[in-house]
């Protein structure tokens, strides 16, 4: 191939126009002014808390129901009994009020 | 004679007593009476106070065991209406059993100076009757009481009943 040195000066010299006006162009730019940043009086946003991973602690359903029910059972046996020496008091002092003889 | 004593021995130990002094001064027998009778009414009075005194002190007891029993089986979800209207009747004996005590021993007071005497017999009569209807008065209060125990005892257990465990 046979380019002579005039071809690549005048290819060069081309190229280095078409560029260099588009660098050294005088028109204004058709992007918007920028206005100057305001200072945020915003609260800074609190960074969010971190997800804690729930720990899931190990838990047998119906063992939990069956001492909840046991306990609740105790609670009324106990509660059953108190009525019970109550009704065995009041029939007691009931019993025990007299009138005794008219011996006078 | 010692036929005639000994005749009357024989009859003695056969008769009734009071048909061998039937012809004995009968309004000497109830002065007598009377007065054995008044003599006797303070110690009476003494007992009749004890006895007052520990009845009410039971019947305090059983209207504050029956309130609590009431307030307890309410909490458990019991229907305590019918024992509500026992306590409400107990509590009615109670105030009835202070009034008719308090009759009896205003009566037994003034009985307690009374003056026996062949005249004043009829008199004491009539004051031994009155007493008796404040004594009655109280009886039938205790007799109440004892008839309202037993439902009490019933209805208590019923309630007793209806609680599961």
């Amino acid at each position: 191939m046979n380019i002579s040195k005039k071809t690549i000066f005048s290819a060069f010299f081309v190229t280095f126009m078409s560029v260099g006006a588009g660098c050294f162009s005088s028109t204004n730019p058709t992007t918007a002014p920028v206005t100057p940043t305001q200072a945020s009086t915003a609260t800074p946003a609190i960074p969010a808390t971190t997800a804690t991973t729930p720990t899931t602690t190990p838990s047998n359903t119906s063992t939990s129901a069956a001492v909840t029910i046991n306990s609740e059972a105790a609670q009324t046996e106990t509660a059953k009994k108190e009525l019970q020496k109550l009704s065995d008091s009041i029939n007691e002092d009931l019993g025990s009020v007299s009138a005794g003889e008219a011996n006078y | 004679m010692k036929k005639l004593l000994t005749s009357f021995a024989i009859l003695a130990s056969i008769m009734p007593t009071s048909v061998l002094f039937a012809a004995s001064p009968i309004p000497l027998d109830k002065t007598a009476a009377c007065t054995e009778r008044v003599n006797h009414i303070p110690t009476f009075l003494t007992e009749l106070s004890t006895r007052h005194t520990n009845n009410s002190a039971r019947m305090q007891s059983g209207i504050d065991r029956l309130s609590s029993f009431i307030t307890k089986a309410k909490a458990a979800g019991s229907d305590t209406s019918t024992l509500e209207a026992n306590l409400a009747s107990l509590q009615s004996y109670q105030a009835k059993i202070e009034t008719d005590h308090a009759a009896l021993v205003t009566q037994l007071t003034a009985n307690a100076s009374f003056v026996c005497s062949e005249d004043s017999i009829e008199s004491w009569k009539s004051a031994r009757a009155t007493t008796k209807t404040y004594f009655d008065a109280l009886k039938n209060d205790i007799e109440g009481v004892k008839t309202l125990r037993t439902e009490i005892k019933t209805n208590v257990q019923a309630i007793i009943a209806t609680i599961k465990t």
